[in-house]
């Protein structure tokens, strides 16, 4: 139970922090948060017993790739332009509560009709996860379509706006 | 209803709770590295105020011992800042993280092991060691990896030039001397055949010693770990006549304390490591406790890491990649490439169990 508890601390802190790392301006408190979400994921394999990836995923993605990150932004000085990708970031609250009531419903339909000790109060992470990814696994493919999509979406978004500030401002790429 | 507790009851209720096994380790830890930290932080300022001929740490109080005492007080009662140009929150929460990480990578030291061999064997200590586990050396060097990043973290939260550079510095420093330590360890490992701190100083019980076994990797550790320490002579990181203290220049009062304290507390951590990996770890002659031996040898390798920092000058930006990638790195490697064959004699030769 402890154990359990512990771990939708930790998922729970993972979902923040991704939500976060989207959302936020300050690109290298963006790092910082997708450092959260490394790390939590590490403690995620460490509470399943891999602690040998949990040590690699804390050495090599944690310890090493953010640091790498880290050099290339804090060494940038670029101004974002203040145009309709921020007009979409600053939609932050909207993205919040969508991805709550999905988060919400997801679980609450993922945990429908499992019985525990406890009742619908507490489910283990073992019969949510057998729920999401065998019965509910659709939901979950279509929501990692969607995701996918969106990514793709924002490289498409950035690309124009970069050439949209390099026309406007005169830019010849990097303005520091 | 029977509310009788027993010692035996007590036992085998932590015995099958591996996460309160954890919590007693992370207890025991905390109050060893603790009076290790104020040990070493004694033996620092008296061993340099003698080199240097400073009067201060070897004249205040009885031996020296106010000292410590008149420092604390000092940084406790400073006034908290923070620069304008800093971002407050990572620039507050680095300290502690700083620590914390600094703690953590203490739970894979068999501390534990060394302490509950001090009660009657009819407790069986061995069922309390919650450090015996198989990755404990990955777990000690995946949270030493975390320094680097703490240390951007804060060189760039405290919004100043020095810092920044400081922190640029400290990461690349840190980050490129992991790969002749990480290398010099894994011929340990090798030899082992083992990932566990404990089963690694067991072999040694009945081996030689792996400083002697692996005499090359024990001196490529060594150096390795004084630049992964940021001790002298490979400070650059805070190069006081280039960036002032380096990248914890803008940090004061309590928060420095911290800072500081996490600096000691890897100290103690590296240089129980490297007892583990290499002196054999608790093991010496009986009438003296583990406990005792695995304290003793940890605070001899600081004091000789002591040593070196007083009696060197700090190397240059060239001459510190010089020695990390033309010497540390290929030296490492083709030892770990000869070690096999290391062990194969040492065996056929009964110099490792």
């Amino acid at each position: 139970m402890f154990v359990d508890v512990a771990y939708y601390i930790i998922v729970l802190a993972t979902l923040l922090s991704v939500v976060g790392f989207v959302v936020t301006k300050d690109i290298v408190r963006a790092a910082g948060l997708l450092l959260v979400v490394l790390a939590c994921v590490a403690a995620a394999f460490a509470f399943m017993n891999s602690l040998l990836l949990a040590m690699i995923q804390l050495m090599v993605y944690a310890g090493a790739v953010i640091v790498i990150f880290l050099f290339g932004v804090m060494l940038t000085r670029r101004e974002a332009p203040t145009s309709r990708l921020r007009q979409l970031v600053s939609h932050e609250n909207l993205t919040y509560l969508v991805f709550a009531a999905l988060l919400f419903l997801l679980i609450l339909r993922a945990s429908a009709g499992l019985t525990s000790p406890l009742g619908y109060l507490y489910v283990s992470p073992q019969l949510v996860a057998t729920s999401l990814y065998v019965e509910l696994r659709g939901v979950v493919y279509a929501l990692a379509a969607l995701i996918g999509a969106s990514s793709i979406g924002a490289i498409y978004v950035v690309r124009r706006e970069k050439k949209h500030f390099d026309t406007t401002q005169g830019g010849g790429g990097e303005k520091r | 209803m029977n509310t009788q507790i027993t010692l035996t009851g007590i036992i085998v209720f932590i015995e099958r709770n591996v996460y309160l096994r954890f919590l007693l380790v992370a207890i025991v830890a905390f109050i060893i590295v603790s009076i290790g930290s104020l040990i070493e932080l004694y033996i620092e300022r008296k061993f340099w105020a003698r080199i240097m001929s400073r009067y201060g740490p070897t004249e205040v109080g009885k031996f020296g011992t106010l000292q410590l005492i008149a420092d604390a007080v000092k940084f406790l009662v400073k006034e908290d800042f923070s620069p304008a140009a800093a971002d407050r929150t990572i620039y507050n929460l680095v300290p502690v993280f700083s620590v914390t990480v600094s703690f953590a990578s203490l739970l894979a030291i068999p501390f534990d092991y060394t302490v509950a061999s001090l009660f009657p064997r009819s407790l069986h200590p061995l069922t309390f060691v919650a450090s015996n586990f198989d990755p404990s050396l990955l777990v000690a060097f995946g949270f030493f990896a975390l320094e680097p990043l703490i240390v951007l973290f804060g060189g760039w939260a405290a919004g100043g030039k020095y810092t920044l550079i400081g922190g640029f510095r400290s990461a690349a420093q840190l980050i490129s001397y992991e790969i002749p330590l990480v290398l010099s360890f894994l011929s340990v490992v090798v030899l082992t055949q083992s990932l566990n701190l404990f089963q690694i100083i067991q072999t040694q019980a009945h081996s030689w010693p792996f400083a002697v076994l692996a005499f090359p990797a024990f001196i490529t550790f060594t150096v390795a770990l004084l630049a992964e320490l940021e001790r002298t002579p490979f400070d650059l990181t805070e190069a006081d006549t280039e960036l002032v203290s380096g990248w914890n220049t803008e940090y004061g009062g309590t928060k420095f304390l911290l800072v500081y304290l996490s600096e000691y507390i890897r100290a103690f951590a590296g240089s129980a490591i490297l007892v583990s990996l290499f002196l054999g770890g608790w093991l010496g002659p009986a009438p003296i406790p583990p406990l005792i031996w695995l304290f003793l040898k940890t605070i001899i390798v600081f004091t000789v890491l002591v040593w070196i920092r007083a009696a060197y000058p700090r190397v240059r930006i060239d001459q510190m990649l010089a020695l990390g990638w033309r010497i540390l790195i290929p030296v490492s490697a083709v030892w770990l490439i000869l070690t096999p064959f290391v062990a194969h004699l040492a065996m056929v030769h009964g110099a490792l169990a």
